[in-house]
């Protein structure tokens, strides 16, 4: 009896047959748990979709899905711009108040438009986007100059960011008479909805950002250790500067899309919205403490907040249970999270 | 009665304790005597921190036994040591700022009623306290805003209030001026004149030899020696703390026409955060060695010209022309790089790829406008996986999966991906094997013989005397002296570290 409880069993002799293979060995096995905490959002989706599609009637649809996938559009967009934040160790609170100021300037701009409904269209976008990277470049300069926590920061332009919307629109929902204009949110390319390809291309720009462009690593390596990134040479400010605008601009693209669906500028709009953004993120599996994290899981994090709301609302299940369920997910991989960090070592 | 040979009120037996397999510690004894102040005195690594941290219950042994006033006592927790009324003021104070100065005094013993604190017999009380220590402040003022003496006496107020029958202080002078430390040191006096064991660890020894009345020598974890302090000099000290054989480790330099070169790199009068004033020079194909003791200044030196922190006064030249970096990558576009000493938290991303590590100090040299050219970045991450042969099975796994010492030259490659001409390393032997430890001395030379300019900062003096063609040695934040590869043995550098110039 004694005997056996010191001999190697024999997958340890195989492992300290050399010390490189036994390094490896141990790498594989890293890199399986991380591939495993990868996929909790993909299993969730499966195992959501495979219930859903037994209990809610309509579930499985062409209708219905496409509907998920454009309602899922806009928390999805934003959240390329938070996962972006995130990923430098940062939060952005301000998203849903970015939303309404945005819509509301760019319904403001086509009440008074002289030009063409196209040309119209086409500067409304653009000046839409430039003030939401604008808000954005308020809450880096706040971070990076005034050395606000950008928790603190964006708390400040979430409430004075909605009061710039509130006075000038006087509080009143601006409507929008223009037929280019609102098929940003509600037209289609063929089968596909153009949220949905918007959606696509935002994400097609987040990957290139972060997996193609120096200011990528940079991220990664800001979030991961600011005082070693600093000491490799970067302007972390400006690596700060860049995420924060970023998530503006994204903040700006799902505006854009949620102004011409509801074909008005609503100033009292996207109360709440942030949070939707940041549990897609931490769903997808993102670090709140920054470095570690990917696009793929957010998009998957947003999906499975979608697809709950949407299955459960076929199944008549009442709104506030919806709210509780989803509080739950968000806790879960959180805690997923943690587990297979901890057992990871890192 | 008859058993109690030793005299002491906290005697260690046999102490031995061990970090990860190393030992710091190996069968220390200590007896510590009421009304006697006993000085603890050796180089950095000789088991100081660890044997007073073992005494005061912040770490346990491996092996040996304590007696408290002759009976065995187990020590397990800071608790336990402030039961038996021992005590300890660490290097870094321990006043907590947010709260008054008579709260820091009486922390755990407020005067109180029902569980409610009464102020003003805490305000009173303190105040004894505070008088017997020679700090007249106002009681109710917040300690954050003392000075940094001040805030030391607070504490020792604190010791007095706690009636502390041994005390030890870790460096308590080190970071005084003149005036607070006499002041200080006085105190100590008056707490062995009132019968208490004090325990004085520092590196000053004209201050241990004037104030203490035993002095003990450790030296690699052994003690080396006891005896009163009457039978030590300061040249005495020193040989007890060094002495010993220098090891076959390292690499001989190839020679002495590298000195005729003219210097890349010349720092004077250097003034910066940490640093009081610092001059040196270094030559392409020269390793100059920065000693001295913790905390003497010489990390701060290196992150001074390497732009990490602002620099207040002092001229530097880089090349002839001026070098003035605010920022680290201003170092780095200059050519000038730093590993730092700290992997864990200033040199590596752990949690990235190998790669990405590599890659992370010279991303424009690896692209093209704002996008990254991969191709170029894969074949420098081969060269250096080559060249310094970095031992993982893929440069895509995480750096923290490797052992120090692939760590370390992962740290090493991300820096020579710069192609610095200037090289900064501080402690870069540090935590890694006896192997790599020697592979990293072969590069450093390799990279001098290839006319690099090397400025190393090392704690182990085997190595900065083996490593190095030229040593500069620091004391109290300045450069007090130089020595040349002919000067430089232990006993030089280690005279120069604790005296400052030789007269």
């Amino acid at each position: 009896m004694t005997t056996t409880s010191t001999t190697p069993t024999p997958g340890s002799s195989k492992r300290s047959a050399s010390h490189s293979s036994s390094a490896r060995t141990r790498f594989v096995d890293g890199n399986a748990i991380k591939q495993l905490a990868q996929l909790g959002p993909v299993v969730a989706l499966i195992l959501l979709v495979a219930f859903f599609s037994i209990q809610a009637p309509n579930f499985i649809s062409t209708n219905n899905l496409t509907n998920v996938l454009q309602q899922v559009s806009i928390t999805a967009i934003a959240a390329v711009g938070a996962t972006v934040v995130i990923l430098v160790a940062g939060i952005d609170l301000s998203v849903g108040s970015i939303v309404a100021l945005t819509g509301s300037i760019a319904a403001l701009y086509l009440q008074h438009a002289t030009l063409s409904t196209g040309m119209a269209t086409g500067a409304a976008v653009v000046i839409t986007l430039i003030a939401a990277t604008g808000c954005g470049l308020l809450n880096g300069v706040l971070v990076t100059v005034a050395k606000v926590p950008a928790f603190i920061a964006t708390l400040a332009t979430l409430t004075a960011l909605r009061g710039v919307a509130l006075l000038i629109t006087d509080s009143y929902p601006i409507s929008i008479n223009n037929s280019a204009f609102t098929q940003i949110g509600i037209g289609k390319v063929g089968p596909i909805p153009v949220p949905v390809m918007i959606m696509a291309v935002t994400f097609g720009i987040g990957y290139v950002i972060l997996h193609r462009l120096k200011i990528g690593r940079r991220i990664y390596a800001v979030g991961g250790n600011t005082e070693a990134a600093r000491l490799s040479g970067i302007q972390v400010s400006r690596v700060l500067m860049f995420a924060f605008m970023f998530a503006g601009f994204c903040a700006g693209v799902a505006s854009l899309i949620l102004t011409a669906k509801l074909s008005s500028g609503q100033p009292a709009g996207g109360v709440g919205f942030e949070l939707d953004v940041i549990a897609a993120v931490v769903v997808g599996g993102t670090s709140l403490f920054g470095g570690r994290g990917r696009l793929a899981g957010t998009f998957l994090g947003a999906l499975v907040i979608a697809v709950l709301g949407n299955g459960l609302t076929l199944m008549n299940v009442p709104f506030y249970w919806q709210q509780i369920v989803t509080g739950a997910v968000v806790v879960g991989a959180v805690v997923l999270d943690r587990v297979t960090r901890g057992e990871t070592g890192q | 009665m008859t058993t109690a040979v030793r005299t002491g009120v906290l005697d260690a037996q046999g102490i031995s304790k061990r970090y990860a397999g190393v030992s710091a510690l190996e069968d220390v004894s200590i007896a510590l005597k009421p009304g006697k102040i006993h000085a603890l005195i050796g180089e950095n690594g000789a088991g100081k921190s660890t044997l007073s941290k073992i005494l005061s219950g912040f770490e346990t042994p491996d092996e040996g036994s304590l007696l408290f006033n002759g009976k065995a006592v187990s020590i397990k927790s800071p608790a336990d040591a402030a039961e038996h009324g021992i005590a300890i003021v660490h290097q870094e104070l321990s006043v907590i700022g947010s709260v008054s100065v008579a709260e820091n005094v009486l922390v755990g013993a407020e005067p109180s009623r029902w569980g409610f604190v009464n102020r003003k017999a805490l305000d009173t009380k303190a105040s004894r306290y505070l008088e017997r220590v020679g700090l007249s402040v106002d009681p109710r003022q917040e300690a954050a805003r003392l000075s940094i003496a001040e805030q030391q006496l607070v504490e020792i107020a604190r010791i007095v209030a706690l009636n502390a029958r041994v005390v030890f202080f870790d460096e308590p002078t080190s970071s005084l001026p003149h005036d607070d430390s006499q002041r200080l040191l006085g105190l100590l006096s008056d707490l062995r004149n009132a019968g208490t064991a004090v325990v004085l660890i520092s590196h000053d020894l004209p201050e241990v030899l004037e104030y203490s009345d035993t002095i003990t020598v450790l030296r690699d974890g052994r003690h080396i020696i006891t005896a009163p302090t009457s039978e030590f000099t300061e040249d005495s000290l020193i040989n007890h703390m060094i002495g010993r054989d220098l090891g076959a480790l390292y690499h001989g330099h190839t020679g002495s026409s590298l000195r005729s070169t003219p210097p890349i790199l010349t720092v004077t009068d250097l003034e910066a955060p940490g640093v009081r004033s610092a001059t040196l020079h270094v030559s392409p194909g020269e390793i100059l060695g920065i000693g001295g003791l913790v905390g003497s200044g010489r990390t701060e030196v290196l992150q001074a010209i390497f732009g990490a922190t602002r620099i207040a006064s002092g001229t530097m030249l880089l090349d002839g022309a001026d070098y003035a970096p605010t920022h680290p990558h201003n170092a780095l576009d200059s050519g000038v790089g730093l590993v730092p000493e700290d992997r864990k938290d200033q040199g590596l991303h752990l949690g990235l790829p190998i790669s990405s590590n590599i890659e992370l100090a010279s991303l424009a040299q690896m692209s093209s406008g704002p996008w990254l050219r991969r191709n170029q970045g894969t074949k420098i991450v081969d060269k250096f996986f080559g060249e310094l042969r970095i031992k993982a099975a893929s440069a895509s796994l995480p750096v923290g999966a490797l052992s120090g010492g692939n760590q370390q030259k992962v740290a090493l490659a991300k820096v020579l991906a710069t192609n610095p001409r200037v090289l900064l390393l501080d402690e870069p032997t540090r935590g890694i094997d006896v192997g790599a430890k020697a592979e990293v001395h072969r590069l450093i030379r390799e990279l001098a013989d290839h006319g690099m300019a090397i400025i190393m900062v090392s704690s182990v003096l085997p190595e900065l005397i083996g490593a190095s063609d030229r040593i500069v040695v620091m004391r109290g934040r300045r450069t007090v002296g130089e020595l040349s590869r002919a000067e430089a043995t232990e006993e030089s550098v280690m005279r120069l570290a604790f005296q400052g110039a030789i007269a």
